[in-house]
């Protein structure tokens, strides 16, 4: 396996050299380094086109200047940009741009598109299969661009109009409530008279919900009661109970229950911490409640259950853990315009950590979404194939025979097969959104690797795209090895 | 059975939990304390307090900063605080300096004019006109942010890094000579070396050194643009280890200069994000507060600052062009300037709460005849081509939808919005395909003419294409055949190689008169197409030394009359610009100039 991964990083290296040797000699025939001066009207132009020669080592031949620049990248010097700034420097705040945007972004389309993949796959030709369908396609097809302008407009300027005055009308609560029943009709199983009765009964709670936060203006000042995040943590608790065990099991709902009043208690010990925290303090919390969740688990499941116990005590200690955080989350939230559509912060941002989290998230959510509609299509088609294909297989059969819960079935037999064609699509896919992230970027005023590219390229200034050039190949051929690797290790035939 | 019981409780349980999340209305707590969140916490601004006499504006009065920041899309980054290198020189980082750095005049108000900072001098006057001599006094209480005084020391630095006097060398000693050009390079980085080079020797300075008296060895018409844009020159000095710049430069100690150019071009070189707060001082209004790597420059008021205090922040958003108005609607900056199209125009005028302003830029569109290509020989020729180009009709569809205002162009010298345009042309370019095939056949000239239309072509202009498909298919009517020889490498090969018969391409002007006389000049570089009018040649010579105004303007009217007579080139449009801000703020004015709408940015301020 070692001399497999080494092989595959060996034969990257001369992939780069001979990528970098095309890409300096594409980048310096892409035009003329000099040209806005040779439309001058100074009379100095030839002492400054002179300058500029001097400076850019313009009176190099192409081979010297490409040998000039490997052996600066060989003693790990990335070179300067043409007014000489350093490369690396450049590359180190471009870099951590881009990456907070496509981590995020392929995260987000990898979760979404294998649940929908999924569910589409268990409820074949259903209202949502097709419709579904009908997205991913239609994500597919569109430019980046045109949806990132799209986001914007209705995403971004439309919604915070919206929330300066929130009111809906019985149209729109009409229209908000049926999409919800729609889909609970698509998922729910079984006989129609079941399907319809359920779609009823959330397009009914969608109804109630909505005219309750109309009239109360809740969307103008939100948050959430003590009291209702103590009942909403309850339900969280009995709802990881779910996950783990029959609800018939008392020891299991027992544990996530009183996990979830420990939860409740705990946050008030700490909302010292809670309201304004650091990194350091949260990440302690969230220990802290997993320990917590864990202990009450292992206490109240007793010998039989505690594996169960255990488990739901610790999801619940999360769910409740997401419920104060959203209670926090929309405390803190100002109808302020907090949807951005450029850049990703406000600047000169200061305040409680939570006006900052809100406002990072209203400057990353919509470049974080156009970018995921990429990779969602792929990742929802493929997951989808794959499921189709394993859900008929004898194994499967054999399993749902053997009278196992259909969730068991669908998640531990079928899925985890599911998962090797789709692991590869996703690692490769990662080119696709670092090759969408340089539109996007420059659409959402993002300055990351793909203004790098960009402003390189027009200034007919090889050094930057070089370095654009050697991250993102580094990144993909690291990417593949990673797919190459995972495809042996989850498939031993591919190992020779 | 069983499994789609189970499911179904789930799905209660599931439903439950959504229900509750929903009915979580009561809302109300908590936000209480999120008001402060915020709100900008901006020092006040300075030492003066409320100045009874100040009615620029009241908002100065308040104590400063009323609300939050105002924030300005450009779609490029800072990058260098001295501005005056060749390296560095751009709109980009003048947009941040133009009120950080001291000028004695800058490009101001709506037609871009030179305009005396009268806070920043006391008097700026002409003592001798022959030889052209300027006394400079600066305000005794000008300092930069650090409490040195802003005096001679900053505006002779200005002379010496500027005046091209100083030259790089080889190893040998000898000067370094670049092979393509043949031409030496200076040792300092600068963009020209108008002025300076004019200079009869160093500026003298008085005891106090807040008088500085140029004087010029032959009299240049635009002295007011010298000194602009200065960089702190005690700052150099110290960051040079040099014991006295003016010293080293008097004594021409090429060791202390060398030291002292290298400090100059490379100081301010910085990665974004790095500022220095003792480095980049501040002489105006505004000074550098922070700089966001790859995001913003926030301009906050100078607490040194001796004269009327800045309004307030102001933030410079680094946001690519296509997506600024979108930023504007939401809220997210509060003035742009960008390129205008047709279809931007349109996007702006569809927001509520901005208003849109268009106007001309300093640039312009033209036509010229290649004069080493006997086709143009016979002027009948020339204004057989002048009479089917078809000038209005390109501005009324290509220029008025973005500028509704705007008309042909008829003065090469002085744009329409400037004091002193008038009408040159006599009618001699006014479409009429009649006259102009009268003409052809006047002049003799075997027909079809064949022409080819040179043009910077990447693809990527719609407006010049479009300008293109006009002349030919005016000019193609009658006795010319006009070939498209657009190329993408039209700038660096074919204009200077001759390679065209009639080149279409835009000057970047500016409110000084003298930058535009190389173009007409015999033998001068940029006389592309060869114009030879003997007879202009004295007025071009004489306006380079005009520094009256109104001689300016006569004789620039003058030598374009000629150039419509001889009909040397053919002058087509000025390119529009637009500003839109939003109605919350005030002060926002239209710059047609390169530095860019910022001009006033201390102005600046919420209503």
């Amino acid at each position: 396996m070692f001399f497999f991964i080494l092989r595959r990083m060996l034969v990257a290296i001369p992939i780069l050299l001979a990528s970098s040797f095309l890409m300096f000699f594409l980048v310096t025939i892409s035009g003329d380094p000099l040209a806005d001066l040779r439309q001058s009207q100074n009379p100095n132009v030839d002492q400054l086109i002179a300058a500029r020669r001097q400076r850019l080592n313009l009176d190099q031949g192409f081979f010297e200047r490409y040998i000039d620049w490997l052996s600066g990248i060989i003693r790990g010097d990335f070179g300067q940009n043409r007014e000489g700034q350093d490369v690396s420097a450049l590359l180190g705040d471009a870099m951590t741009t881009t990456f907070r945007l496509v981590i995020l972004a392929t995260l987000l389309s990898i979760v979404i598109g294998i649940v929908v993949g999924i569910v589409t796959a268990v409820r074949q030709y259903s209202i949502i299969d097709y419709s579904s369908t009908f997205a991913a396609f239609l994500f597919f097809s569109l430019p980046v661009f045109w949806v990132a302008v799209l986001l914007k407009e209705f995403g971004a300027i439309k919604f915070n109009d919206f929330l300066e005055a929130p009111g809906l009308s019985p149209a729109g609560i009409a229209i908000l409530s049926i999409i919800p029943a729609i889909l609970a009709f698509g998922l729910t199983p079984g006989a129609r008279r079941r399907r319809l009765f359920a779609g009823a009964v959330t397009g009914l709670v969608f109804l109630v919900g909505l005219v309750i936060i109309d009239a109360t203006d809740w969307m103008l000042n939100p948050g959430l009661s003590p009291l209702v995040v103590t009942l909403v943590s309850l339900a969280v608790g009995v709802g990881a109970a779910a996950l783990f065990a029959p609800l018939e099991n008392r020891r299991v709902v027992a544990a996530g229950v009183v996990t979830a009043l420990v939860g409740v208690v705990g946050s008030l010990a700490f909302s010292s911490w809670i309201e304004d925290p650091t990194w350091t303090q949260l990440l302690l919390l969230f220990v802290l409640s997993l320990v917590t969740g864990a202990v009450v688990g292992s206490v109240i499941g007793g010998v039989i259950d505690r594996r169960a116990a255990v488990s739901t005590g610790m999801w619940a200690t999360i769910g409740v853990g997401l419920v104060v955080v959203f209670d926090q989350f929309i405390s803190a939230w100002e109808p302020d315009r907090t949807i951005a559509t450029i850049g990703p912060q406000t600047p000169n941002l200061t305040g409680p950590f939570w006006v900052r989290m809100i406002d990072y998230a209203g400057h990353q959510i919509l470049p974080s979404l156009a970018l995921a509609l990429i990779g969602f299509a792929t990742f929802m088609r493929f997951t989808r194939a794959s499921m189709l294909e394993t859900l008929k297989s004898d194994y499967v059969r054999t399993a749902k025979a053997k009278g196992l819960p259909a969730t068991q079935v669908i998640m531990r037999h079928a899925f985890r097969t599911a998962l090797i064609p789709v692991m590869t699509v996703i690692t490769i896919s990662v080119a696709t959104i670092i090759e969408g992230a340089v539109i996007t970027e420059r659409v959402f005023a993002w300055q990351g690797m793909g203004s790098l590219f960009i402003d390189g390229l027009n200034d007919v200034d090889p050094y930057p795209v070089m370095g654009f050039l050697l991250v993102t190949s580094i990144v993909l051929i690291f990417m593949n090895a990673v797919a190459d690797i995972l495809y042996a290790y989850i498939d031993p035939r591919i190992r020779r | 059975m069983n499994t789609t019981r189970r499911g179904s409780t789930k799905l209660l349980a599931i439903a439950a939990a959504t229900a509750l999340v929903v009915a979580a209305c009561g809302s109300d707590d908590d936000d209480a304390d999120t008001g402060g969140g915020d709100t900008e916490t901006t020092t006040d601004d300075g030492a003066e307090t409320t100045d009874g006499e100040d009615t620029t504006d009241d908002t100065a009065g308040e104590g400063g900063a009323t609300g939050e920041a105002i924030a300005y899309g450009n779609a490029q980054e800072f990058s260098n605080y001295n501005n005056n290198l060749g390296t560095s020189n751009s709109v980009k980082n003048s947009i941040v300096l133009n009120e950080v750095q001291p000028s004695p005049y800058n490009f101001a108000g709506p037609t871009g004019a030179l305009e005396l900072d009268t806070e920043l001098m006391d008097s700026v006057e002409i003592v001798s006109e022959d030889p052209l001599t300027i006394e400079y006094v600066v305000n005794a209480d000008a300092v930069w942010s650090d409490g040195e005084p802003i005096d001679c020391d900053d505006f002779l630095l200005q002379y010496y890094a500027n005046n091209g006097l100083y030259v790089q060398l080889d190893d040998a000693g000898e000067p370094l000579i670049d092979e393509e050009t043949e031409a030496e390079v200076f040792l300092f980085d600068l963009v020209g070396t108008t002025g300076y080079d004019q200079m009869d020797g160093a500026p003298a300075c008085s005891d106090d050194g807040k008088t500085i008296t140029v004087t010029y060895a032959a009299p240049f018409a635009d002295w007011q643009s010298v000194f602009g844009g200065q960089v702190p020159a005690h700052v150099i000095e110290r960051e040079a280890g040099v014991d006295d710049l003016l010293a080293a430069f008097e004594a021409d100690d090429r060791e202390a200069i060398e030291a002292i150019a290298e400090t100059y071009n490379t100081l301010y070189t910085v990665n974004p994000g790095e500022i220095n707060p003792d480095t980049m001082l501040s002489g105006g209004r505004l000074a550098i507060g922070s700089w966001e790597a790859g995001a913003s420059v926030t301009l906050v008021p100078n607490e040194a600052y001796w004269g009327t205090p800045a309004a307030g922040d102001v933030v410079v958003r680094l946001i690519a062009e296509e997506a600024q108005a979108q930023a504007l609607a939401n809220g997210e900056i509060s003035a742009m300037d960008p390129q205008p199209s047709v279809d931007l125009i349109g996007q702006l005028e569809g927001i509520d709460g901005v208003t849109v302003e268009t106007g001309n830029q300093y640039i312009w569109e033209h036509f010229d005849f290649n004069f080493n290509s006997d086709i143009w020989d016979d002027i009948l020729v020339r204004e057989a081509f002048a009479k089917c180009l078809p000038r209005q009709q390109m501005v009324e569809a290509l220029i008025q939808p973005v500028n509704p205002e705007a008309e042909v162009l008829n003065n090469r010298w002085i744009q329409p919005f400037e004091d002193g345009y008038q009408d040159n042309s006599n009618g001699v370019s006014e479409l009429d395909l009649e006259a102009a095939q009268a003409l052809l056949d006047e002049s003799g000239i075997a027909q079809p003419v064949p022409v080819r239309l040179g043009w910077f072509d990447n693809g990527g202009n719609q407006r010049r294409t479009d300008q293109v498909a006009l002349t030919i298919e005016s000019c193609n009517q009658i006795g010319f055949e006009i070939t498209d020889a657009g190329s993408e490498t039209f700038f660096d090969v074919e204009l200077a190689a001759g390679d065209w018969d009639i080149a279409m391409f835009a000057w970047a002007g500016s409110p000084l008169k003298s930058g535009a006389v190389s173009t007409y000049q015999l033998g001068s570089g940029n006389n592309v197409g060869n114009i030879d009018i003997p007879e202009m040649e004295p007025l071009l010579e004489e306006l380079l030394v005009t520094p009256d105004p109104q001689a300016q303007i006569d004789l620039a009217n003058q030598i374009d009359i000629l150039l419509w007579e001889n009909l040397a080139t053919i002058p087509v449009f000025s390119f529009p610009g637009v500003v839109a801000y939003s109605d919350d703020v005030s002060n926002v004015t239209y710059n047609p100039s390169q530095n860019g709408l910022t001009w006033n940015a201390s102005e600046w301020s919420r209503a």
